[in-house]
C-alpha cells in the first residue's frame, strides 16, 4: 500500500531511455557568469540551511530528475514532484540534520554563480579535508532568488558521479490546499528510537553500531514493524540504511552472490542498490545510494557468520548444560 | 501507584495473559521500576532454566508501552493494573518466591552433569524473514528524503556521464 501511495506521488514518469536520450536528457552544463572569491564555509552551510527551511516553508511543483550510476553504468528517472509546506512530498535531501552531517564531514565553500536549469544559482562544493587541492565530494546549486536547492551530485573518489538530482521548471507556490495527502510522500513507518530506547535496544543484544566507514555517522534508527531495526546512517551526502532482524535467510536469496568481509553476501545492485547477508542469528539488509566502493568498506566492518558458536569456550558450554538439567527438573518450564 | 503486578508478572512472563491485560502489564512496567526488577529476575531465571539466551523480545513492547504511557498521561486517563482471572489460584501467595526457590535448586542440582549434557553449541531455530521487501526500499528512501526512482533505464556503460 505504501508502495502504491509512494507511486501515487510520481505523477510523471521514468522512462526507458537510449544513449542518445539519456544524455538529451541531462541538463547543459552551466555556464559560470561570475566567479567570486571562495566563500566563508558558515557561508555556505547558512545557504544549506536555507534551503532546508524553504522546504518546509514552501510549497512546489517541479521536474525532478535524479541520475544514479548503477553498476557503472547511469540510470535516469524523470518524474513530477509536487511538495507541501512541512515538509510533505518530495524533496531530494532537503533535510536539516543532512546538511549538518555535511558540514562536520566536509570543508564547504562557496565557489561560485552559475546558471541551473535557466536560474541563477549559487555553488556549493563539499571538499574533502586535505587542502584546497582536494577533489569535491558534492556541489550544491542553490537558486539565487528563492534559495532552494536545484541540483545536488554527489562524485565519487576519483571524482566521477555517483548520483545527481535536479529540480526543473519549479513552481513555487504552487497551493498547498492541492496537495492532499493521497499525493504527498508518506512519512517513514517506524517508530523513531531516541537515545535512551536506542540504549536499551544496545543492552539488549541489539548491534547498534554508531558510526561506519566514510564518515557515515548515525543520524536515525527507527523500530519497524515485524521487529526490524533500520539504523540510518550518512556522511550529508550519501546515505545507507540497515535494517536489522532476527531470523534466517531465506534458502533462495536473490541476488548476486560474493564473499565480503569473510561472508557471502548477496546483492541487488539498483536505485538504491541492496545488500542481504546473515550474521550471529541475524539478518542484515543494507540499502544505499552510495558509491559501490564505500559500501564495501562498510561490508567488510559489520559481522558476518555465527560468531556465537564458533567462539563458545568452557565456561558457556557448562552454564548452558547447566541450564539444560535445570529445563529438565523443572516443572514449570 | 501503590499496587504492583503480583502474580500477574508471572503470567506475563509466561505469556499466558489476554492481550488487554497484556497491555496493561505493559503499561504499569513502562513506570514502575520494582517491577520491571522483578520481571528481569524472573525472564532471567527462565531462560536459564530453559536454556535460551535472553532475546530483547519485549523491547518493542516496552517501547511502545512507554509512549502508550505518556500519551495517557498527558490525556489525564489514569493507568490500572489488574490481576488477570488467568492462574488466580496457582502459586498464589508468594509464588515468585517459590518459583525461585525450586529453580535455584533445579539449578543446583544440574551442576554436576553441566558439561556432559551441554552437547553442541545450540541452534536455536528461527524463521526464515524476508530480507528482500520492497518496504526496506521505501522506508530507506523515506528517511534519507530522496526523491525514488519512478522508471529506470540502464545506460550502455560505454558512454559514462560526466562528473560536472
Amino acid at each position: 500500500m505504501r508502495l502504491l501511495r509512494l507511486a501515487a506521488v510520481l505523477t510523471g514518469l521514468g522512462a526507458l531511455v537510449s544513449v542518445g536520450q539519456a544524455r538529451a536528457l541531462l541538463p547543459p552544463e552551466p555556464v559560470a557568469e561570475q566567479l567570486p572569491a571562495e566563500g566563508r564555509s558558515s557561508d555556505a552551510l547558512a545557504l544549506l540551511q536555507r534551503a532546508a527551511a524553504v522546504a518546509q516553508a514552501e510549497s512546489w511543483t517541479a521536474t525532478s530528475r535524479v541520475v544514479s550510476m548503477v553498476s557503472g553504468a547511469p540510470v535516469v528517472s524523470v518524474t513530477n514532484v509536487k511538495h507541501g509546506r512541512d515538509g510533505h512530498g518530495v524533496a531530494d535531501a532537503h533535510d536539516a540534520r543532512l546538511f549538518s552531517l555535511l558540514a562536520s564531514h566536509y570543508d564547504l565553500q562557496i565557489t561560485g554563480r552559475q546558471l541551473c536549469a535557466g536560474r541563477p544559482s549559487l555553488v556549493v562544493e563539499a571538499r574533502r579535508p586535505g587542502g584546497r587541492s582536494a577533489l569535491p565530494a558534492g556541489r550544491f546549486w542553490l537558486d539565487a532568488t528563492n534559495g532552494l536547492l536545484l541540483r545536488r551530485d554527489v562524485l565519487d573518489a576519483d571524482g566521477a558521479l555517483v548520483r545527481r538530482s535536479e529540480l526543473l521548471d519549479v513552481r513555487l507556490g504552487s497551493p498547498a490546499a492541492t496537495l492532499s495527502t493521497g499525493l504527498t510522500a508518506t512519512p517513514p513507518h517506524g517508530i523513531r528510537l531516541d537515545q535512551a530506547e536506542l540504549a536499551v535496544m544496545e543492552r539488549s543484544g541489539w548491534p547498534v553500531v554508531r558510526t561506519l566507514p566514510g564518515g557515515l555517522d548515525l543520524y536515525d534508527a527507527r523500530w519497524l514493524p515485524d521487529e526490524v531495526l533500520q539504523l540510518a546512517y550518512s556522511d550529508g551526502l550519501s546515505t545507507l540504511s540497515l535494517f536489522i532482524q532476527r531470523g534466517t535467510m531465506p534458502p533462495t536469496a536473490a541476488g548476486l552472490v560474493r564473499t565480503v568481509g569473510g561472508g557471502q553476501v548477496w546483492e541487488s545492485p539498483g536505485e538504491p542498490g541492496r545488500v542481504v547477508w546473515a550474521a550471529d542469528g541475524m539478518t542484515w539488509t543494507l540499502v544505499s545510494d552510495a558509491a559501490p566502493a564505500l559500501v564495501d568498506d562498510v561490508l567488510v566492518v559489520l559481522p558476518h557468520g555465527d560468531r556465537a558458536a564458533a567462539e563458545e569456550g568452557v565456561a558457556p558450554r557448562v552454564w548452558r548444560g547447566m541450564s539444560r538439567v535445570g529445563a529438565w527438573l523443572n516443572p514449570f518450564g | 501507584m501503590s499496587r504492583h503486578l503480583g502474580v500477574a508478572l508471572t503470567a506475563f512472563v509466561d505469556g499466558e495473559l489476554e492481550h488487554a491485560a497484556r497491555d496493561q502489564v505493559m503499561i504499569h512496567l513502562a513506570h514502575c521500576a520494582d517491577c520491571r526488577a522483578e520481571l528481569a529476575l524472573l525472564r532471567g531465571l527462565k531462560d536459564a532454566l530453559r536454556g535460551e539466551p535472553r532475546a530483547p523480545e519485549d523491547l518493542a513492547s516496552r517501547i511502545l508501552a512507554s509512549r502508550i504511557l505518556a500519551s495517557a498521561t498527558q490525556q489525564g486517563q489514569p493507568v490500572m493494573v489488574s490481576r488477570p482471572a488467568v492462574r488466580s489460584g496457582l502459586l498464589s501467595g508468594h509464588s515468585r518466591l517459590r518459583r525461585t526457590a525450586f529453580g535455584l535448586g533445579a539449578l543446583a542440582l544440574g551442576v554436576g552433569g553441566a558439561l556432559a549434557a551441554a552437547g553442541p553449541p545450540p541452534t536455536a531455530p528461527r524463521a526464515p524473514v524476508d530480507p528482500t521487501s520492497a518496504g526496506f526500499l521505501v522506508e530507506h528512501i523515506s528517511t534519507a528524503h530522496e526523491v525514488p526512482f519512478a522508471g529506470t533505464a540502464v545506460v550502455p556503460a560505454a558512454n559514462p556521464l560526466p562528473s560536472r
